[in-house]
């Protein structure tokens, strides 16, 4: 094992403690809403990209709403925080802000899935 | 404890489901505003309830102040869930009544103790509420027999005589007297005596409609109010309470004995002008010439004699 890949099974053996432990340690419900997540994440991805291109940012918010209310479940912290700065920039109607803050939630995102996927095959 | 729940977003909703549930909570689970709203007014909604700020449809402030609006003798304790966190926030959610306010992303523990002391708070006010009901049923009914207490069933009355007929049918009124009472009590005793009473009670509470009222008057004697109900229809009653009593001995702490009543009825319908006085004093007479008569009989009031009477000490 490389060092790096050493350092990503750490990371997820801690990120996937707190996350039990933030849902009671209940394994099977974090497995449930882990499914849930990344079933739906494409179509809430999607949703937002286009409220973007579209300039509808009321759209927008609430779609960076709904996600930072998903990922927090997971104890995202950094998705979480992303997620809330791209509601806010929707509601400001800043369009430049938003696509900056959509590509932060993205890789925040990527990681947790990272995260998500590794607990579903059941290496975590 | 009954908590209603309403998250739009799935796999929060999932999550606090599955934990409320673990903590012994039955839960309701709305997935908007509207739907919250639609259950809130519903006659047995959970009281305990927890609205997510931001949702599709009526927001979860809408939804609190207008679950303000509701009378309700328990005020329902509310928690607002947001991702708000700035202090602008915290005030509106508090001046649209809620009660408590969780910032997302949840923290089971913070939720554990933050529901135990909303569940404190509808104790407190679920216990307030029956002491305050004990209260009124003891100022309003008789403690032996269970019936309406004097006070009560005159007041009843009385209010037949101030609020305008809708219907135009007269109110009419049943007087009964449990016969040879006192011979009962000095054969028997005073124990006896009571149960006789709480049974009579219940023989004649039996035939009276939901919309019909008898207290207890005194010792032995009970009135009965008979709202929208002639003189033949007060008859009837008279005579079903009267039935009551004499189809079987009573059997009281291992004792038989026969019990009977007399009934004296009277309407205002038999009266030209008519007063609460009148109406008792009408019945009264009636019953004391059942009791005249040989007990065990209903007699309706003889208006015209009764007329003379008060025409002449007016």
């Amino acid at each position: 094992m490389t060092h790096e890949a050493a350092t990503n099974e750490i990371g997820s053996r801690q990120w996937h403690q707190a996350a039990l432990e933030h849902l009671g340690d209940d394994e099977e419900l974090l497995r449930e809403v882990a499914g849930i997540f990344l079933a739906n994440w494409p179509r809430s991805l999607a949703n937002v990209e286009d409220a973007l291109a579209n300039g509808d940012f009321n759209t927008l918010s609430r779609g960076a709403h709904s996600i930072k209310s998903s990922v927090g479940n997971f104890v995202a912290h950094d998705a979480f925080d992303a997620a809330y700065r791209l509601e806010l920039a929707a509601k400001l109607a800043d369009a430049e802000l938003a696509a900056t803050e959509l590509d932060t939630l993205k890789a925040q995102v990527s990681n947790l899935a990272g995260c998500l996927k590794t607990l579903m095959e059941g290496t975590a | 404890m009954r908590l209603l729940i309403a998250e739009d977003d799935g796999i929060s909703r999932k999550v606090l489901t599955r934990m409320l549930a673990k903590w012994g909570h039955e839960i309701i689970i709305t997935c908007d505003g509207n739907e919250a709203w639609s259950r809130l007014q519903e006659p047995d909604a959970p009281k305990m309830v927890i609205l997510d700020w931001m949702m599709p449809g009526m927001d979860g402030v809408d939804v609190c102040s207008k679950l303000r609006q509701l009378k309700s003798e328990i005020r329902p304790y509310v928690i607002l869930l947001t991702g708000m966190q700035q202090k602008k926030d915290l005030i509106t959610a508090m001046n649209a009544g809620a009660d408590d306010y969780i910032t997302k992303p949840f923290e089971p523990d913070e939720w554990k103790v933050r529901i135990h002391a909303g569940e404190r708070i509808l104790n407190l006010q679920q216990e307030s509420l029956d002491a305050r009901q004990a209260l009124e049923h003891q100022a309003t009914h008789d403690s032996l027999s269970g019936l309406w207490n004097r006070g009560w069933i005159l007041d009843r009355l009385a209010k037949e005589f101030t609020r305008p007929s809708r219907t135009g049918l007269p109110t009419s009124v049943v007087m009964a007297d449990i016969d040879y009472f006192k011979k009962i009590n000095d054969t028997h005793g005073h124990a006896i005596g009571d149960a006789v009473i709480v049974e009579a009670s219940r023989r004649m509470s039996n035939q009276i409609r939901g919309y019909e009222y008898l207290g207890r008057y005194g010792g032995e004697e009970f009135l009965a109010v008979l709202s929208q109900c002639n003189i033949d229809g007060a008859l009837q009653v008279a005579e079903r309470m009267r039935a009551a009593l004499e189809c079987s001995p009573f059997n009281v702490c291992g004792v038989e004995i026969s019990v009977t009543g007399s009934f004296g009825v009277a309407s205002t319908e038999q009266l030209t002008t008519p007063s609460q006085a009148m109406l008792l004093q009408f019945a009264d007479e009636a019953m004391y010439r059942a009791k005249k008569d040989g007990r065990n009989q209903s007699k309706i009031a003889r208006v015209s004699q009764l007329s003379r009477f008060f025409s002449n000490i007016a």
